[in-house]
C-alpha cells in the first residue's frame, strides 16, 4: 500500500488564515471510548478488533460521515508509519501499537480520527491558522455523529472516562502552534512560557519537550479538561493566544526597530547556510528555517518564499519523509544529513524561481 | 463541652466541631455537631468536601451514613484491583493509565483525589452524548432532587426532606438495577 505522500498532509501546508504570521496551526481533539469494553491498552485482540468494527460500522452507516480513508496501521510498512507519525497525522503512542489500530483521514487530513489509540478513539481536526473554533467545530460535528451510533463510555458526574485522567470530562484538548522567535530573540520565552504554565496552560515545542523548542515553535493547549464546558475552554485558550500574539508582535516590531541589522543578517546568514550546506541536521534545519519564516513576515523575500513551503519543509525534512523520497527505508546519521542539505538546496532554489 | 469558647464534636468530644449532621431515621430527625476528622470517618465525600455548598455536606452525609459502614470503609482504602477488568491499582500508579472505564468506580477515592489535583474539579459540566442524553435527564432529577433535599433539611421541612429522601432512594435503586442484555 502506498501513501501519498505529500497530498495528505496538505491541510495545515496551507500556511493562510487569521494571524498566520504568529499562528501556524489550529488543532482540536477529543478523547472518546466505547462502553462497557476496557480501554486500548487493556482490551484483548478481539476486543480491540471488535471496537475498530463498531467504529468502522457507525462511519459508514452516518451519512455525513463517508469519504473517510481508512489506513490500518497492520497493513503498512514501518517507514510508512513513520512517514505518517511525521506529518502529525498518527501519534507516536499509534505508531508504536500498529494491531488493530486505524487511522481514518478525511478532507485532506484535516480530519483525522486514530482507532485504538490509549483511547478507543481519538479524532482531531486541524485548520491552517488561528481558527481554533472553527477546529472545534468540525470535530464537534463528528463527534455528534457518531455517538448517535455508539454508546460512549460516560458518566454524569465525570462526563467522558478516558484511559488517563488528564482528559476526563470533555476529553477535549485545543490547542494552537505558534511561531514565536520575536520572544526567543529577545529572550523573554521562558519567563513567559512559566507564566503560561502556571496558568493551567501546557507548553509543548514542536520538536521535543521542555522551554527550548527548535524552530522556535511553541504549542499551548489547555490542561484542564473537567469541570469546564468545551466552550469555556476554548474562549480560556484564545485569551492566552490572544496575549501571546500580542507580545510576539510587540517583540518582533522593537527588534526590527533596535536591531534591524542584527535580524537581518540572521535571516540571510539562515538563508546562505540552507541554501549551500553539504551536511545538516534536522534540528540546525529547523532553526535556520524559523529565520526564514521571519524573513518572510517581514517582507524579505518579496512573496518568493512563502509560509506553505515553509511548512511543507518542516515535515519534508524529517528523516522518514527523506529517506522515502530516495526509497530507503533507513538511513544513518550522515548520509541522512547529506540527503537533508541535498534536499534542501533544491527546493530553495525551486521555490526561488519558480515564484 | 467548650474549647476556647467553640463548641466540641458530638462523636470524638476532642476537637473543635465544624460540620452541622443531620440525620433523618423514619420520622426522627437528629442534628450533630461534629468535627472534620470524624465527618471523614463516617463520610468519604467529606474528604474533599471543602468546596461543596454546606447544605450539601449535610445530604451526603446523611444518604451516605445510610449506605453502612462497611461499604464506606471498603470505599477509603484504594482495592487491590479493578472489580471490572482486573487492572492493579499499583498499574495506575505506575503508568497513569486505567485499565477500564470502569475503573473509575473501583479507584474512586484515588482518582477523585487525582482529578481534583488534575483539575481543579471533579463535575463534569461539557457536552453530553446525545444518545445517552434520556439517561443523563434521569440523573439530573436525581442531583436536582437532592438539591431539593438540601434545601428543605435547611428550612428545616423534615417531612418534605423525608419524603424526597424516599423518591431519591427509589430512583438510584431503579438505576442500579442493570438493564437486560439482549
Amino acid at each position: 500500500m502506498t501513501i501519498p505522500l505529500l497530498d495528505l498532509s496538505d491541510r495545515w501546508f496551507a500556511g493562510e488564515g487569521p494571524e498566520a504570521r504568529t499562528v501556524v496551526s489550529s488543532r482540536c481533539r477529543l478523547a472518546r471510548n466505547l462502553a462497557g469494553v476496557p480501554f486500548s491498552r487493556t482490551a484483548q485482540p478481539v476486543q480491540q478488533e471488535a471496537v475498530a468494527r463498531r467504529i468502522a460500522d457507525a462511519l459508514s452507516v452516518e451519512a455525513g460521515l463517508k469519504g473517510f480513508q481508512r489506513i490500518e496501521l497492520s497493513e503498512i510498512s514501518t517507514a510508512e508509519r513513520a512517514i505518517l507519525r511525521e506529518a502529525h497525522l498518527i501519534s507516536p503512542e499509534l505508531e508504536r501499537h500498529a494491531d488493530h489500530c486505524a487511522v481514518y483521514l478525511a478532507d485532506n487530513a484535516r480530519i483525522s480520527i486514530m482507532v485504538n489509540e490509549e483511547d478507543h478513539l481519538r479524532m482531531q481536526a486541524i485548520e491552517t491558522g488561528y481558527r481554533v473554533r472553527e477546529a472545534h467545530r468540525a470535530i464537534d460535528e463528528i463527534d455528534s455523529r457518531l455517538s448517535r451510533h455508539l454508546t460512549y463510555a460516560f458518566s454524569p458526574q465525570l462526563g467522558h472516562l478516558t484511559a488517563c485522567p488528564t482528559n476526563t470530562g470533555t476529553g477535549l484538548r485545543a490547542s494552537a502552534m505558534l511561531h514565536l522567535p520575536g520572544l526567543v530573540l529577545a529572550g523573554r520565552i521562558d519567563r513567559i512560557v512559566k507564566d503560561i504554565a502556571n496558568n493551567g496552560y501546557a507548553v509543548r515545542g514542536f520538536y521535543g519537550e521542555g522551554t527550548h523548542s527548535a524552530g522556535d515553535l511553541y504549542q499551548i493547549s489547555n490542561e484542564v479538561t473537567l469541570g469546564k464546558s468545551e466552550e469555556e475552554i476554548i474562549s480560556g485558550l484564545l485569551g492566552v493566544v490572544d496575549q501571546l500574539i500580542e507580545h510576539e508582535h510587540a517583540s518582533r516590531d522593537e527588534l526590527f526597530a533596535k536591531r534591524r541589522p542584527f535580524i537581518e543578517d540572521s535571516i540571510w546568514r539562515s538563508y546562505a547556510t540552507l541554501s549551500q550546506a553539504r551536511l545538516i541536521n534536522s534540528s540546525e534545519a529547523i532553526s535556520l528555517l524559523s529565520r526564514l519564516r521571519l524573513g518572510i513576515d517581514g517582507g524579505h523575500f518579496n512573496e518568493r518564499l512563502t509560509h506553505h513551503d515553509l511548512n511543507r519543509l518542516l515535515i519534508e525534512i524529517q528523516p522518514a519523509h527523506l529517506a522515502s523520497r530516495r526509497g530507503l527505508t533507513d538511513a544513518d546519521d550522515e548520509s541522512r544529513d547529506a540527503m537533508r542539505a541535498e534536499f534542501l538546496r533544491q527546493r530553495l532554489a525551486d521555490i526561488v524561481s519558480s515564484n | 463541652m467548650a474549647l476556647h469558647g467553640h463548641r466540641l464534636c458530638d462523636i470524638c468530644n476532642k476537637a473543635r466541631a465544624t460540620i452541622k449532621y443531620t440525620r433523618i431515621d423514619g420520622d426522627q430527625v437528629r442534628e450533630m455537631l461534629i468535627c472534620q476528622a470524624c465527618a471523614s470517618e463516617h463520610s468519604p465525600l467529606h474528604r474533599h468536601s471543602e468546596a461543596e455548598v454546606g447544605g450539601l455536606q449535610k445530604l451526603f452525609s446523611t444518604l451516605l451514613k445510610e449506605k453502612g459502614a462497611s461499604e464506606l470503609a471498603a470505599k477509603v482504602e484504594p482495592t487491590e484491583c479493578c472489580s471490572v477488568c482486573g487492572t492493579p491499582f499499583e498499574t495506575y500508579r505506575k503508568t497513569f493509565l486505567l485499565g477500564c472505564p470502569g475503573c473509575y468506580e473501583s479507584f474512586a477515592d484515588a482518582l477523585t483525589i487525582d482529578l481534583r489535583k488534575i483539575h481543579g474539579a471533579i463535575t463534569h459540566r461539557g457536552k453530553v452524548p446525545e444518545g445517552q442524553a434520556e439517561e443523563i435527564e434521569q440523573r439530573e432529577t436525581i442531583v436536582g432532587m437532592k438539591r431539593q433535599l438540601a434545601e428543605a433539611v435547611e428550612r428545616e421541612d423534615f417531612e418534605a426532606a423525608a419524603h424526597l429522601r424516599d423518591r431519591i432512594r427509589d430512583m438510584e435503586r431503579e438505576e442500579e438495577t442493570p438493564p437486560e442484555t439482549p
